[in-house]
């Protein structure tokens, strides 16, 4: 039997059960979207999906290390706007230098790159201190090839222990058509002061 | 009464309204209950994968503050219901009175009372320190922890000296982890000279995508 390729044609309505007389157009787009239309010709996609995460972690040793709870994965194909913000201890150290920022991990056998663009800032700044004038920023590009991991990171000496006001943005794309990407928030002190809570909180729009 | 047809539904694809491409998406239910469309390459979008919203406030007209109490942007309250988490972009234009006038940006988080969960995040606000792109700014962020009932706020005041500051903008993930009350998410302005007024400019804004 010969399919039937067509538009799915649906009655406007606001709520009442009197359809109006103009009609939206539910139909696929070339690049695989769906979308509905209106008479007007705008145009809505449908779909897409929306990754949000939630981050605070003991501080654990001094390597460079993924906060629990940060990581999420994307999917073939999609787009990540993702924001990170955060690491407040409440506990201030002289010395030492804190990193913080994005891994990603390529999965293995990917037929295309993990491809990624950043800005992170850190600030000279305990919890609760004072709005500085120093923020250290580094922000550029990554490709990240199947089975590798690269990190998009800014590292900073620091008078304390684990600066507030921590700030990292990306756009990232996983362009391969068979893996997964994995994206996280990782940080480092390398103060190796006592143990306290640094929370970290991680916003990821995927489509 | 006649079996079922269960079949996928294969929308022709189009870039315009009268004619179809060669390809074919097709819309499909999947065994976890989502809803996916698949393109002709097999890229899939699921349909059924959790709802986003965006609430977004613009000023229309400038609205002045000429004390060093904040104040709330005209319009710039967002909600958060339970179990959610926002995205809040603000970005802060406005004039002072004097060139020793600084501005102030800040985002407050409110929990409802009665929250059974606090309203939790971070925040992180930039100020310039002079009327024209310079390199400086002051630079501040924390976290929020608020319980039922209570407010946070977030702030960064730009002092002024010889040449004013004009720009501000913030960025906040908040996340309510209640299930019985909203969160509010007000973004506030303020004076850094009381009696000298700072007045934010039309185009003033600010975006909350809550999912």
């Amino acid at each position: 039997m010969d399919k039937l390729l067509t538009y799915l044609d649906i009655a406007q309505e606001d709520g009442t059960q009197n359809p109006a007389a103009a009609h939206s157009r539910v139909k696929a787009k070339t690049n695989g979207a769906v979308v509905s239309r209106s008479p007007a010709g705008v145009e809505s996609t449908l779909g897409g999906s929306l990754a949000i995460f939630f981050g605070s972690g003991a501080r654990v040793g001094t390597g460079l290390e993924v906060i629990p709870g940060t990581t999420f994965t994307l999917p073939p194909g999609k787009n990540a706007y993702v924001v990170g913000l955060g690491l407040a201890s409440g506990i201030s150290v002289s010395g030492g230098t804190t990193t913080f920022g994005f891994r990603l991990q390529q999965g293995a056998g990917a037929n295309a790159p993990a491809v990624c663009s950043f800005e992170v800032k850190l600030l000279n700044t305990g919890s609760g201190g004072a709005a500085v004038a120093d923020g250290l920023r580094n922000a550029g590009v990554l490709s990240v090839a199947a089975g590798a991991t690269a990190d998009a990171v800014t590292t900073r000496n620091s008078t304390f222990g684990d600066p507030s006001g921590n700030k990292a943005v990306a756009k990232i794309t996983n362009t391969s058509t068979n893996a997964d990407t994995t994206v996280s928030l990782v940080r480092q002190s390398s103060a190796g002061v006592a143990a306290g809570t640094a929370s970290a909180y991680i916003f990821a729009l995927i489509s | 009464m006649s079996d079922k047809f269960l079949v996928p539904i294969d929308l022709a694809q189009s870039d315009t309204v009268q004619n179809p491409a060669a390809g074919v998406t097709r819309v499909q239910a999947f065994t976890d209950g989502s809803i996916r469309t698949i393109s002709s390459a097999g890229v899939q979008n699921n349909l059924t994968a959790g709802s986003v919203s965006m609430q977004s406030a613009r000023l229309t007209a400038t609205q002045a503050n000429s004390t060093v109490t904040p104040a709330v942007l005209t319009g710039h309250t967002f909600t958060i219901p339970p179990g959610k988490t926002a995205l809040i972009n603000a970005n802060l234009a406005a004039t002072a009175a004097a060139t020793t006038t600084g501005i102030a940006l800040g985002i407050r988080v409110a929990q409802g009372a009665g929250a059974n969960g606090n309203a939790q995040g971070s925040w992180f606000i930039t100020t310039a320190l002079t009327s024209a792109a310079a390199a400086t700014a002051l630079e501040d962020g924390d976290i929020y922890n608020v319980a039922a009932g209570a407010n946070a706020l977030g702030e960064v005041l730009g002092t002024a000296t010889t040449a004013g500051n004009n720009a501000a903008s913030g960025t906040a993930i908040v996340r309510n982890t209640s299930t019985n009350a909203n969160t509010t998410v007000t973004i506030e302005f303020r004076s850094e000279v009381a009696g000298s007024a700072v007045t934010a400019q039309i185009g003033t804004s600010a975006t909350c995508v809550v999912g």
